[in-house]
């Protein structure tokens, strides 16, 4: 189990770089849109990252993206070019990117079974403009299931991490 | 390799003048002497050599110059202390010339691919003037002293000697290797002639060695034109307060001519050419001959010594003394390839312990001499091996190699060297390491982390700035944030502003994607769609409304205040963002609102001319165009539109179907004069409440293709005010009238935004997608909008029908109600025609005329048999003048429990030739149960009845007592009668009565055997898939008898008539929708008739004599006798038909489905026509001492068919199979004699056969003993079909017989 990683916020981005779900789990409220920021600048990153990684796909990890101030910003890829960003908190433990790859492909499986759910489009389809995207729905204030399960994947970070401090 | 150092990394070289020089310099109106040789440097084409001698060209060797005193007394200020004056002579100096900056920038426009960066340079340009010596590093200790004197003093010699003898009031710290140098600065003007000076010059050369120079210099007494010469680097002012403790008066401060208050005046220097020459001679040979020559010695002399010190013996000696426990503290182990969780290490190479402080190390000076010099070869080793041992060295590291990923390691050492002390100036280290390691992203982050003050700021712009060189645009945005937020808390707004504006820029771009440009409209989005992370935009934005409001430009903060009011996404939405963080979010919209509010309130009193100009929109939408709706005094147009279409439909077709050409005016439209109400659907977008007030809708009339303006002649109402609620929807109606009759279009809404902006939308909704051609399928095309349209029709046609009584009437289920319809001609034209559409639903009229006289007890009706609705039926009126009104009295009906809705339509017209108007009207009453009503029949035993009715009434009503009048069957067959008498009595609440009536064929009526044969072929035809003719099933007579104690209600009437009929037709078009799901509702009337022959439907008559109630409740689906399958033949032709094969299985299926739907539909039904009945004398005496007893039992058989006759077979079994000898079981009747009867019955007819019984003793018999077997017969196409039957008695029940010994 992951050790010693404080999550602090979790963001899909989808393949137009819109954000699909940005969710935090620090105390501070006005810390809330700096996570946006986060978001928003790890795009460079990765895009930077998968340039030059070239074509050879099938690796989605990508690794730490970026250290700031008081977090570090890890990145994923899905192959269907969903970004997952996730950003823990500056800590001096070694952190494993076997741990890393863990989260970000439990959270990815989140996001996929999200996606299946075959009523996503439903709630589009009242619209003029039908053929909606399923995306945001998947994070539309309707969908709970998704956010719970990012919630509960947070959860059992922050409480690996507990454990290990307090065992240790 | 660089080429270029930064200017701070040059020779600093202090001069110590003599009083008579600075007079002298005074005098000719020249700066002081540094100021003046600091004008020469950088000096170009100087060589330097390497220690291995190798010669080094400089295209241009920079120098910096200072007054010793100065650099004295700046050494004996504390070094934080100075850091925080430096930060805010910095930001003072920023802040003071940005807005200039900012305002030329956006004059000139942006150089896109080199823009300037004035602030940038400035920041630069301050901490390259940092000049006073630093404890940690050497750059800054001075590298040669010039002892200047001139030849205007009393006695030169003394001075330079008074000169050389002072004592250098340095703090220990600094290093005091220096080159000792002298200058004689001879003036025209001096009272020592040239030769005197001259030996001057030989005495000092003899006295101090060779580093000394005469400067001859004219120095005219009016001075020359200015020459320009390169500005000073600006430095930072000497402490506002000298302390008592510096010896010597100050100088004036020599920046202050060209410091921040005219950053614009060139640095000139007042100096005749010739005396130009010769300084600039002095300063080369003084740079060449004397300071590179000691440099260079001083480095090779180091060099030895380091060199020696590297050898293996001193490097154990040291290793071990490092791994063994030395008394000096460990420095942390520092790796290259640290990870970012390394711990910062301070490096104090020469900071003891013991806190006396020692200059900067011989090695580190090593360094920086060979820095300066260009040996970077040894620069490098002897940084490295600073490095190694932590003495510092990371920070120029990255000046000196050539770019590797190593670099930003580096310079992330040197920056988390500096972080532990909280608040170091930036020094030059920070500046170079941001100059240099562009390479690496995340430093700048670190970097600032400590610091919010401007310089940061400005380290954090410059950062976005290269970012944005390498096309990171994101970062770079995020960086120009980070900037403006610190920059705002330094008060410096214009460049916050500029900051702010950039960060914008940078997150509007958009970035280019590699991505087809289908998947866009895949994902349903469109390229240009900026609300992705808008949050973020909103983030800026607000700022700089803020601050925009602050500086004055309040219309430009309106205008990004109203920008900011997109409503936020579901991104921002509470449920979305984490309990905690709720209120944030929620409070936004809040905010931006409340800002918008103050700055448009000062906008319009201050500068009201400016609202106008600054045209003003709102972002957000408050109309949801689709779902605005049209509403007339007869009810909406979109309401129940269905109804009301079928009702114009039936009118049509039967106007059609007489014949009648005039068609139906389009009947959504409205009168002139008549309010119309547009109900606007407003929804709030924002988190917040807010107001709109002055509601109202813009009308244009439709003429040809042009709309124009109607103010004339219609009104619209304004609504004042509407409040609502974060995120509420809600229907406003605003009621519009026209005075003339026209097309007019709704094109938009208009309202004041919070009661200031006005703002109009349109409520035109968008047309469906079109996929009509190859290029609208790729690319989305959309139809016109629709508009929002309403047609305005002259009054002069204009009928108001209502109902006198109240809506929402309560009646009881089956009541008969008489109510007065109102007609009232509102329009200009007589009404002379009209018709009610719509009577289906258990209306009609109510005429006095046929409250007949006496009803005979069955009376015969004629129906027409059709499924067809009921055609519209025309009101019984003369002619309606313009403004009479006429009442009308009809019956309404009410069969069904429930709560209704009448829907009627009334067409009406002026002539007999004009077009038709309608007018509607929708009442709605509510109907109460009363009864359950089940009728069960059975054969009866009786000679002379074929059936008997049970009909079971239960009331249902809570309260009320009803009385049952009469009792009415309908049926084309049978005959209905009274079995029990004809008074029913009454029903008190929640009981039960039971009615028993006798039914007997009747053979009189006209129309049954039409009916089947109609129906038989119109089926036969849906079978074999042919088209079905549209004809009407025969007509068919129906007996209706009655049973009543007091004159029955006669069925005569046409209303009665109508009602049965409504009600049977509703009846059977339910049933047959259930039963043949398949066939189309359409074509029921021409294949199904009205009227099962078979059927009898009864009627219970009510009456509640104290509330004056009365109605009937009909109950259908009686069918009575015998019937022998008759589609059956049909089916069977159907069946055996030659299969089509279909293509889909499906279809196959339907097919066969259709095929058992008929099959076992109610008129196919087929069944044993003969009931058996026994007549037996229950109890009978024998004398057994006569002899057996043999008796004949009558057996009836009744043919219960109506149509067939049948043969039977009655067999009777002499010893029953079920001989178990039970004694409470009754005995088996023994049979003799003929055992079996042959019979045949015609239809309708009974037969009584009469076995014998043989029996011995008294007993209990059971007459079970028989089977009877019935054979069918009829020719169907030239072929005898037979049908037969076999019956036994029931086992459960039986006729007995009881034989008694009369002896007994």
């Amino acid at each position: 189990m992951p050790a010693n990683l404080t999550l602090n916020a979790v963001a899909f981005i989808s393949p137009q770089n819109h954000p699909i779900f940005i969710r935090t789990f620090s105390k501070q409220n006005e810390h809330a849109i700096k996570y946006h920021y986060v978001a928003h600048t790890s795009l460079d990153v990765i895009e930077e990252r998968v340039n030059a990684s070239g074509k050879q796909a099938g690796e989605c990890y990508l690794g730490l993206l970026y250290s700031m101030e008081d977090v570090v910003v890890y990145g994923y890829v899905t192959p269907l070019k969903v970004k997952i960003v996730l950003a823990f908190a500056l800590s001096d433990a070694i952190v494993r990117d076997i741990e890393v790859t863990m989260i970000f492909k439990a959270l990815h499986m989140a996001y996929y079974s999200a996606t299946s759910n075959p009523f996503l489009k439903l709630e589009a389809s009242n619209g003029a403009n039908n053929e909606k995207s399923p995306y945001p729905s998947v994070a539309s204030p309707k969908w709970k299931a998704f956010r719970n399960r990012v919630d509960e994947i947070s959860r059992v970070v922050g409480s690996a991490a507990n454990s290990q401090t307090s065992y240790s | 390799m660089p080429s270029v150092l930064p200017s701070s990394l040059s020779p600093h070289i202090c001069i110590l003048p003599s009083p008579d020089l600075d007079q002298l310099l005074q005098s000719s109106s020249l700066p002081p002497l540094p100021n003046i040789l600091q004008s020469f440097s950088p000096l170009p084409d100087v060589t330097t050599r390497t220690t291995s001698l190798v010669s080094i060209p400089h295209t241009s060797f920079a120098l910096r110059f200072s007054d010793l005193a100065e650099i004295e007394h700046a050494c004996n200020e504390d070094e934080d202390e100075r850091a925080v004056r430096m930060l805010d002579w910095i930001s003072a100096r920023i802040s003071k010339r940005c807005a200039k900056w900012v305002r030329d920038i956006e004059r000139l426009g942006g150089d896109l691919d080199n823009p300037r960066t004035p602030w940038w340079d400035e920041l630069r340009r301050c901490a390259e003037g940092d000049h006073v010596p630093a404890k940690t590093e050497g750059w800054n200790h001075p590298v040669a002293v010039i002892f200047a004197v001139s030849t205007t003093a009393p006695n030169p010699l003394q001075a330079i000697n008074a000169l050389h003898s002072r004592a250098l009031q340095f703090p220990p710290w600094v290093d005091t290797t220096f080159l000792r140098y002298t200058l004689i600065v001879h003036p025209q003007n001096s009272p020592l002639s040239d030769e005197e000076a001259g030996a001057l010059f030989n005495a000092v050369k003899k006295q101090y060695g060779l580093h000394s120079y005469l400067l001859s210099l004219n120095l005219p007494t009016t001075p020359p034109p200015p020459v320009p010469v390169p500005a000073l680097i600006p430095r930072l002012p000497l402490p506002p307060s000298p302390d008592s403790s510096v010896a010597k008066p100050l100088n004036p401060d020599p920046n202050e001519p060209t410091s921040p208050t005219f950053p614009t005046v060139l640095n000139t220097l007042r100096m005749e050419e010739n005396d130009i020459k010769h300084t600039a001679r002095f300063t080369r040979e003084f740079v060449v001959m004397s300071l590179v020559p000691w440099m260079e010695k001083c480095v090779l002399d180091w060099n030895e010594t380091f060199s020696s010190n590297r050898r293996l013996p001193s490097r154990l000696f040291s290793s071990t003394r490092r791994l063994f426990g030395s008394p000096s503290p460990t420095p942390p182990i520092h790796s290259a390839s640290a990870s970012i969780s390394s711990l910062p290490g301070r490096a104090s190479p020469s900071m003891p312990s013991n806190g006396v402080a020692n200059p900067p190390s011989q090695q580190r000076r090593l360094a920086e001499f060979s820095t300066i010099l260009g040996d970077f070869k040894l620069a490098v080793m002897v940084w490295e091996s600073l490095r190694k041992e932590n003495k510092g060295g990371s920070d120029i590291l990255p000046l000196l190699l050539s770019p590797s990923p190593t670099l930003p390691l580096h310079a992330s050492t040197a920056l988390s060297n500096i972080k532990s002390q909280s608040t170091d100036p930036p020094p030059h280290a920070q500046l170079r390491a941001l100059l240099y390691a562009k390479a690496s992203g995340g430093l700048y982050g670190r970097l600032v982390m400590f610091a919010e003050e401007a310089p940061s700021a400005l380290l954090l712009a410059h950062a976005a700035l290269l970012s944005t060189k390498k096309q990171a645009i994101r970062r770079a945005a995020f960086w120009y944030i980070d900037a403006a937020n610190r920059l705002e808390k330094c008060g410096i707004k214009p460049l916050t502003m500029y900051f702010l504006r950039k960060a914008k820029e940078l997150y509007k771009m958009e970035s280019r994607k590699s991505l087809s440009p289908s998947f866009w409209e895949s994902e349903g989005k469109s390229p240009n769609n900026l609300d992705d992370f808008g949050g973020i935009i909103s983030g800026i934005e607000h700022p700089l409304g803020r601050l925009l409001y602050t500086t004055g430009d309040v219309a430009g903060a309106v205008r990004v205040f109203l920008g900011l009011l997109r409503g936020s996404s579901n991104l921002h939405h509470p449920s979305n963002a984490s309990s905690d963080n709720v209120s944030k979010w929620t409070e936004s919209d809040k905010a931006y609102l409340d800002d918008f509010r103050v700055a448009y309130a000062h906008l319009s009193t201050t500068e009201p001319d400016k609202i106008a100009a600054a045209d003003l929109k709102i972002p957000i939408r408050f109309c949801v165009e689709g779902q605005t709706r049209i509403k007339f005094l007869t009810g909406s147009v979109n309401d129940d539109a269905s109804t009301w279409d079928e009702l114009e439909e039936t009118w049509r077709t039967f106007w059609k179907s007489r014949g009648g050409k005039e068609g139906l005016v389009d009947r959504k439209k409205a009168c002139t004069g008549e309010l119309i109400w547009v109900d606007l659907m407003l929804r709030n977008p924002l988190d917040a409440e807010l107001n709109l007030t002055e509601i109202s809708l813009v009308v244009h009339e439709k003429s040809g293709a042009e709309l124009t303006s109607t103010n004339v002649f219609v009104e619209v109402e304004t609504i004042d005010e509407v409040i609502l609620g974060p995120r509420e929807s809600r229907t406003v109606p605003v009621s519009l009238k026209s005075q003339r009759a026209t097309s007019l279009v709704i094109t938009s809404a208009t309202y004041k935004f919070l009661s200031y902006l006005r703002s109009t939308e349109h409520l035109a909704s968008r047309g469906r997608r079109l996929h009509n051609t190859a290029a609208q399928r790729q690319k989305p095309a959309y139809a016109p909008d629709i508009p929002l349209r309403v047609d305005i029709a002259p009054a002069s046609h204009k009928l108001l029908v209502s109902f006198v009584e109240d809506s929402h009437l309560h009646l009881i289920q089956g009541e008969t109600k008489v109510l007065t319809l109102s007609l009232s001609n509102a329009g200009l034209a007589p009404v002379e025609e009209i018709w009610m559409v719509g009577a289906d639903d258990g209306i009609w009229l109510h005429s006095d005329d046929d409250e007949s006289e006496s009803t005979p007890a069955a009376e015969v009706i004629r129906s027409q048999n059709s499924l067809k609705p009921q055609e519209p039926l025309r009101l019984p009126i003369t002619r309606i003048e313009p403004g009479e009104s006429l009442n009308l009295p009809v019956i309404l009906h009410a069969e069904q429990a429930d709560t209704h809705e009448l829907n009627l339509m009334f067409v009406f017209r002026e002539s007999n030739t004009g077009p038709f108007h309608c007018t509607r009207l929708t009442w709605t009453y509510e109907v109460q149960p009363l009864f359950y009503v089940v009728a069960t029949a059975e054969p009866s035993r009786a000679q002379g009845r074929s059936y008997v009715v049970n009909v079971d009434v239960t009331s249902r009503s809570m309260s009320s007592t009803v009385k049952l009048s009469q009792i009415t069957t309908l049926s084309p067959l049978w005959r209905c009668g009274p079995l029990t008498g004809s008074d029913f009595g009454t029903v008190p609440p929640h009981q039960c009565v039971r009615l028993l009536l006798e039914a007997n064929p009747w053979h009189d009526g006209v129309g049954s055997q039409e009916t089947l044969d109609f129906l038989s072929e119109q089926l036969g035809s849906v079978l074999r898939g042919a088209d079905v003719k549209s004809s009407d099933p025969p007509s068919i007579d129906l007996l209706c008898s009655h049973t009543s104690k007091f004159p029955p209600n006669s069925v005569q009437k046409t209303a009665m008539r109508h009602f049965i009929h409504s009600n049977r037709r509703k009846f059977t078009s339910h049933n047959i929708s259930q039963v043949h799901p398949y066939i189309p509702s359409m074509t029921y009337p021409s294949i199904f008739p009205l009227y099962n022959p078979a059927s009898v439907d009864i009627l219970v008559f009510w009456e509640i004599p104290m509330q004056q109630r009365f109605g009937h409740v009909s109950l259908y689906g009686l069918t009575l006798g015998a019937r022998h399958g008759v589609l059956h033949s049909m089916i069977e032709e159907a069946e055996s038909a030659k299969v089509k094969r279909s293509m889909y299985t499906e279809t196959q299926k339907e097919n066969l489905e259709v095929l058992d739907a008929i099959k076992g539909s109610e008129w196919n039904m087929e069944m044993d026509p003969v009931a058996l009945s026994i007549q037996q004398p229950n109890i009978i005496s024998h004398d057994f001492s006569k002899g057996p007893c043999r008796l004949s039992i009558a057996f009836n058989l009744r043919n219960h068919s109506l149509t067939h006759g049948v043969r039977c077979t009655l067999r009777m079994s002499p010893e029953p199979t079920s001989s178990s000898p039970n004694s409470s079981s009754p005995l088996p009747a023994p049979y003799f004699g003929r055992l079996t009867f042959r019979d045949s019955i015609p239809p309708c007819q009974t037969v009584t056969i009469r076995p014998k019984v043989w029996i011995s003793q008294p007993g209990t018999y059971s007459l079970n003993g028989w089977i009877l077997e019935t054979e069918v017969s009829w020719p169907v196409s030239n072929q005898a079909r037979q049908q037969r039957y076999r019956q036994e008695p029931p086992s459960r029940e039986g006729s007995y017989l009881i034989i008694h010994d009369s002896r007994t």
